[in-house]
């Protein structure tokens, strides 16, 4: 059962998904429309690979096609389309671990100190936050994610992420404490933790 | 809405404190009224409390500008979806979706009886069709031929009328159509059944003793079609 939502944004949102149940290949690009880009950059943050990341956003909006009927409405289209991609992501990552490709992409990570660019970037305190962020585990990089870009309340990510609310607020600190280390190990400190 | 005690910053431990633990919410705005009331309180005499808050809404602008910097997807994800829709069954999802749900049910529901109760509702059900088929078949003696073999076409509000000249179409009517739905259709159209069922489940119709134009019929057609709960297809049955 689709039922109705409190916000104009997410009443336009459930508007779509009951046409979309009905057959509506209108709506259907609609909804993509609104929602292609942060989804799509939710799940490359996590993949790191544009052709995965598409071809996870595409699974996602063919289930919205598939799934439409059945969706009750609980949580908000967004939260829905974002624990979906989640899903879809980590199953890509899951994928590329079986074939070895994450292992390159980790050496790819740690084996730069020595570029030129990094050097220069290191004097730059954004863009060493920037680079630290990138090397947190993909399991404190999607919460940051989350959070900070997606903007998903307490109750909205934990939902996505399938944990209870305290687990993502302490999962969040220790994200946060991880990124404070490993700038200290850049010789930036912030004071904290 | 959460429960948070009035402390704010603590050392850093393995967990944060309620209120801290809440601080990136506070940051993006997604906290409800009351918890972003008391941790405004909280901020104004904890200056550590607002320090720690700074760096998080620091850590906000770098993750920004991160994906900020990354593309959108290219046409081929969107083709990709309207691809895979296409591939979909015709059939609208929702109404699927109800037939398997109706299915599932039945399924479950015949489960729960014995085998003995279900035969004897088998043995029912024949007879009911059987009474059915009866009834029906009367109907259709009525409209398409008398029982001396001749033909005796009729219509329920016109006189009897032959099959070799008028115009004509043919329709198949859909399964949940009953012999009244049927009865009062054909009153409507001014038509009578004058052929079938045939193999594919088509009846012959007509619906004009004149030769009608290509437009007139056309115009017949599409109205016929406009009554879906009861013909699922009609075509031209000169």
């Amino acid at each position: 059962m689709v039922t109705r939502p409190q916000t104009t944004q997410s009443t336009a949102d459930h508007d779509l998904v009951i046409r979309i149940a009905e057959g509506d290949e209108l709506a259907m690009r609609v909804l993509y429309a609104r929602h292609q880009l942060k989804i799509y950059r939710f799940v490359l943050r996590l993949v790191r690979d544009e052709t995965a990341a598409e071809d996870a956003i595409s699974e996602v909006f063919l289930d919205v096609w598939r799934q439409a009927a059945r969706f009750e409405g609980r949580s908000s289209v967004t939260t829905w389309l974002l624990a979906m991609a989640r899903n879809k992501a980590w199953s890509a990552l899951r994928k590329r671990r079986e074939i070895g490709i994450d292992d390159g992409m980790a050496e790819q990570l740690e084996d730069d100190s020595d570029d030129p660019e990094v050097v220069a970037q290191k004097a730059d305190k954004g863009a060493a936050m920037r680079r630290c962020i990138e090397k947190l585990t993909v399991d404190h990089r999607e919460v940051i994610e989350l959070v900070y870009y997606q903007e998903t309340a307490l109750d909205e990510a934990a939902i996505i992420l399938d944990i209870p609310e305290n687990t993502v607020k302490t999962r969040l600190f220790h994200a946060r404490k991880k990124l404070s280390e490993l700038l200290r190990e850049a010789g930036i400190d912030r004071g904290w933790p | 809405m959460s429960t948070i005690s009035t402390s704010g910053s603590q050392p850093a431990g393995k967990d944060p404190g309620e209120i801290e633990g809440l601080l990136p919410w506070y940051a993006t705005g997604r906290l409800d009224a009351a918890d972003t009331a008391r941790i405004d309180t909280a901020l104004l005499g904890d200056p550590e409390l607002a320090r720690r808050l700074a760096l998080i809404r620091e850590e906000m602008g770098e993750v920004a500008l991160l994906n900020e910097r990354l593309p959108g997807p290219s046409r081929r994800a969107l083709d990709a979806i309207m691809a895979g829709v296409a591939a979909e069954p015709r059939q609208a999802p929702a109404l699927k979706r109800a037939r398997q749900g109706l299915l599932e049910w039945l399924g479950s529901t015949l489960q729960a009886f014995s085998p003995r109760t279900l035969a004897l509702a088998a043995c029912a059900a024949v007879a009911v069709l059987g009474l059915q088929s009866a009834m029906l078949g009367g109907l259709m003696d009525g409209l398409i031929g008398g029982p001396d073999g001749a033909a005796r076409y009729g219509t329920a509000s016109g006189p009897v009328q032959g099959t070799s000249s008028g115009s004509f179409v043919m329709v198949a009517f859909a399964p949940t159509a009953t012999a009244a739905d049927i009865t009062a259709f054909l009153k409507r159209f001014d038509a009578s059944i004058v052929d079938g069922p045939r193999a594919s489940g088509l009846f012959r119709l007509k619906v004009s003793g004149q030769s009608l134009s290509v437009a007139q019929l056309d115009a017949v057609l599409a109205a016929m079609l406009k009554e879906q709960a009861i013909i699922t297809m009609a075509a031209t049955g000169n």
